[in-house]
């Protein structure tokens, strides 16, 4: 029947949204949990400048917080801030509700549990007394539901718009990172690194969980550089950007053919070429990394904004 | 009887309303009597683990509605008891053909309404009645719907007299709703009592979701393969489950206002492949939030233009605008009268006496008495803004007479009844509980009513109110094949 293939807008609208924030949820805790760690080896006088650091990431603007503690509270549980955790699980799951009907009811389920266990970790203290549990939870209560995702829908038009929210959202965090974390020429530097900066490169790696999968390929030899490349090129590791743009390739290459949209049109080919640079470009031909990292964001939100004018909010006289 | 002196210790032979299950002399029933046998095998702590195993299946599926008044925790499951009631063969034929009938003649009715006016012009139903209603829609007047159906669905209320007799408590003609809970009971019910089930030949309603498809779609018999929808008011509404388990079971796309729009007359759904047509649209949202350009200007649920294209016959919405005048409690009180005006027939199925308080004697007799009556505004449901006289304090009545004064026209009175009673679990304890039946009528190219439909329960001791949005159950119904 023809209605199968029928999807609402709206219904993919949230879909995506709900993806994205659980993505956003995710990487909030990861960083959240990394700083955690990084902060008992780091020297104190570090702090604050890390601090500004980590609000950079989240695209946060220093608002007086001055305390690992006063952070963590911040970004855990403030309702006003678009990239606290509570903000982000409260949207998927609000958005989740608004379509029910279209997930699995595992899928509402993990979410919904998800999201009262935060809610409860902030009534018992839990996330006080034990934070790092606390993050852990976060972290794999969204691959929980990934995985519960990716066994129980039918990965027809609906599980692609999931795909597409999450890799996009990934993909921007990847670049805030970098962005924020390779400054000036010292992504050049080689050799020995020192003590200091040798911290702060394994907490790049782990806030994408990379630290383990980068190892693998280069051994533990932590060189800006080489950790530039891994994130940014790797086909294989799932948090890589090109990983996460040939996702969104795949994804969008479905889409087009059940929705019977022209592959010729500016969103295929704002991806397309997007895609092909990715996986062309090498990092010996970079010598403006802040530039190439603002480039391909640029991109992105062009894709963001094609997506939803090919699919969402298009307008009806190009419709008709 | 030894059975008597366990599960049904309690159980007491009502004195004044009739019993579906037992005789006078405390016998059961013929069509009861495998059930009641049942009951003597059980304990109280057997039917109990049984009870309990069907609550939640009913949580854990989400069967919930919404209490409106009620601001925290605001979704509820129906409350839900597990011993079923049971018509026979020939009780069912009774019912079927009186509300075939009924709908037939409402909807000539309501045809003759917003066109001739036959009906005022023999002086059957005064026209100020009906004007003065307020779900009349002048904008209908002259305005053809297809197969001059203007009810598709209809959920009637009948109750069972003391006499045993069956009688129309009201007309639910606009957007009824409780399908999904007899579909959900029979489900469990089926689960909880298989063999006894099994034994019993209990005529199947599962098939009411591809009923109403085919009601919808016969609605545009043009059409080859019409696109058909239900629009929803969206998650907030009390019926919202019952929304989204209709759609799926019908394999249509469930709607909500923002996801229409209105070009040239014809109606599209915004879809991620395009704007697609729609033909056909199964709305629940009442005629005042359909189209912000015609009715509530403040209504964001509906779709601007929408009554346009269904003037222009491009859209077929069910119910059809304006169905509403002929559930108005004052108008049900003339249906009687309007079927023997149309099908030149006698009513098969009874009114219940109704005393229409625009009318001087009527409403003279109703104050005097109103400590023995029930008091209803002609335009609520769900159980609100009505008076049960001997359940209410002088206070209320006083307060209920001044309304009255202010504004007859908006109340009707009828005697207070004593509906029939069922044997519920309740309590550990088998005790009789009121109860009425709202069974689904389809209409388009044929009529269609699945054998069954919602028996509701008043789960509190002695209440008369069996709504669910005031503390009532509900219970299987088994239609016998016999």
């Amino acid at each position: 029947m023809s209605n199968q293939q029928t999807m609402l807008s709206r219904v993919a609208d949230s879909l995506y949204w709900m993806s994205r924030y659980l993505e956003r949820a995710e990487h909030t805790g990861r960083l959240l949990d990394v700083h955690l760690n990084s902060t008992l080896d780091a020297p104190k006088k570090e702090e604050l400048a890390r601090i500004h650091r980590l609000q950079q990431c989240l695209s946060v603007a220093p608002n007086g917080i001055d305390t690992t503690e006063g952070l963590l509270e911040h970004f855990t549980f403030a309702a006003d801030d678009t990239t606290t955790i509570i903000t982000n699980v409260t949207l998927a799951r609000e958005n989740a509700r608004q379509i029910r009907e279209q997930l699995s009811s595992e899928m509402w389920t993990q979410l919904n549990t998800l999201y009262l266990s935060v809610l409860a970790a902030r009534s018992s203290g839990l996330w006080r007394s034990a934070p790092h549990d606390f993050y852990i939870m976060v972290k794999e209560g969204a691959h929980l539901f990934q995985g519960i995702t990716d066994a129980t829908m039918n990965h027809g038009q609906g599980w692609h718009f999931i795909q597409i929210g999450r890799y996009l959202e990934r993909a921007l965090n990847l670049l805030n990172l970098l962005y924020v974390h390779f400054q000036d020429e010292t992504w050049l530097e080689r050799g020995d690194v020192g003590t200091q900066r040798y911290f702060e490169l394994v907490a790049i790696l782990k806030s994408v969980t990379a630290f383990e999968a980068y190892c693998k390929v280069y051994n533990p030899n932590l060189q800006s550089r080489w950790i530039a490349e891994f994130l940014l090129f790797n086909e294989a590791f799932p948090r890589s950007l090109r990983f996460c743009v040939d996702t969104i390739q795949a994804s969008l290459l479905t889409l087009a053919d059940a929705t019977q949209r022209n592959r010729g049109t500016r969103l295929y080919r704002a991806s397309g070429r997007l895609q092909s640079s990715l996986s062309y470009d090498e990092i010996s031909d970079i010598t403006d990394l802040r530039a190439y990292i603002s480039s391909v964001k640029e991109q992105l939100l062009d894709i963001h904004v094609m997506l939803y004018g090919t699919f969402v909010n298009y307008p009806i006289e190009t419709a008709l | 009887m030894s059975v008597l002196a366990t599960l049904l210790e309690r159980y007491n032979i009502h004195e004044y309303a009739f019993d579906e299950t037992f005789d006078i002399d405390g016998r059961p029933r013929p069509q009861y009597r495998a059930l009641v046998e049942k009951l003597a095998e059980l304990s109280a702590d057997e039917l109990s683990y049984r009870q309990q195993a069907s609550d939640a299946t009913f949580l854990n599926q989400g069967i919930t509605f919404t209490v409106y008044s009620d601001s925290q925790g605001t979704e509820r499951t129906f409350p839900f008891d597990l011993l079923p009631r049971i018509l026979t063969g020939h009780e069912w034929e009774l019912i079927e053909t009186g509300l075939t009938q009924r709908i037939y003649a409402l909807n000539m009715f309501l045809h003759d309404i917003y066109h001739e006016g036959h009906i005022f012009k023999e002086k059957v139903i005064p026209y100020d009645l009906v004007a003065s209603s307020r779900h009349y829609r002048r904008e209908m007047r002259d305005v053809d719907v297809p197969l001059q159906t203007y009810v598709s669905i209809c959920g009637t209320d009948l109750i069972r007299l003391p006499d045993g007799e069956f009688a129309v408590l009201e007309d639910n003609l606009r957007v009824p709703s409780g399908v999904s809970y007899m579909l959900a009971n029979r489900q469990v019910t089926k689960n909880v009592f298989p063999t006894l089930f099994n034994n019993y030949g209990v005529r199947p309603v599962d098939q009411y979701a591809q009923a109403l498809l085919s009601t919808l779609e016969s609605l545009t018999p043009h059409l080859e393969n019409p696109t058909v929808v239900l629009l929803t008011p969206g998650v907030f509404n009390s019926a919202y489950y019952e929304h989204t388990f209709l759609a799926r079971q019908m394999g249509i796309e469930l709607v909500e206002g923002r996801d229409l729009l209105v070009h040239d007359n014809v109606v599209y759904m915004r879809t991620t492949s395009g704007l697609k047509r729609v033909d056909i649209i199964y709305r629940r949202i009442d005629d005042d939030f359909l189209d912000a350009l015609i009715f509530r200007p403040d209504s964001t649920l509906g779709v601007n233009g929408l009554f346009n294209a269904y003037r222009s016959g491009n859209v077929v919405l069910a119910n059809a605008v304006g169905t509403g005048i002929a559930d108005d409690k004052a108008v049900y009180a003339y249906v009687p009268d309007i079927i023997r005006f149309y099908l030149d027939e006698e009513p098969i199925l009874q009114n219940v006496e109704t005393y229409v308080l625009n009318d001087e004697k009527h409403r003279e007799h109703v104050i005097a008495n109103i400590d023995k009556m029930v008091v209803k505004a002609v335009g609520e449901a769900g159980g609100y803004g009505m008076l049960i006289g001997p359940h209410s304090t002088r206070q209320e009545q006083h307060d209920f007479v001044e309304r009255i004064n202010a504004n007859p026209r908006n109340y009707i009175a009828q005697p207070t009844l004593a509906l029939s009673v069922a044997p519920c679990f309740v309590d550990m304890q088998v005790e009789a509980r009121h109860i009425d039946l709202r069974p689904f009528i389809l209409s388009g190219q044929r009529t269609t009513i699945v054998p069954g439909g919602l028996t509701r329960v008043a789960l509190r001791r002695g209440s008369l109110v069996v709504n669910s949005s005031q503390g009532g159950g509900s219970k299987d119904t088994w239609v016998l094949y016999e």
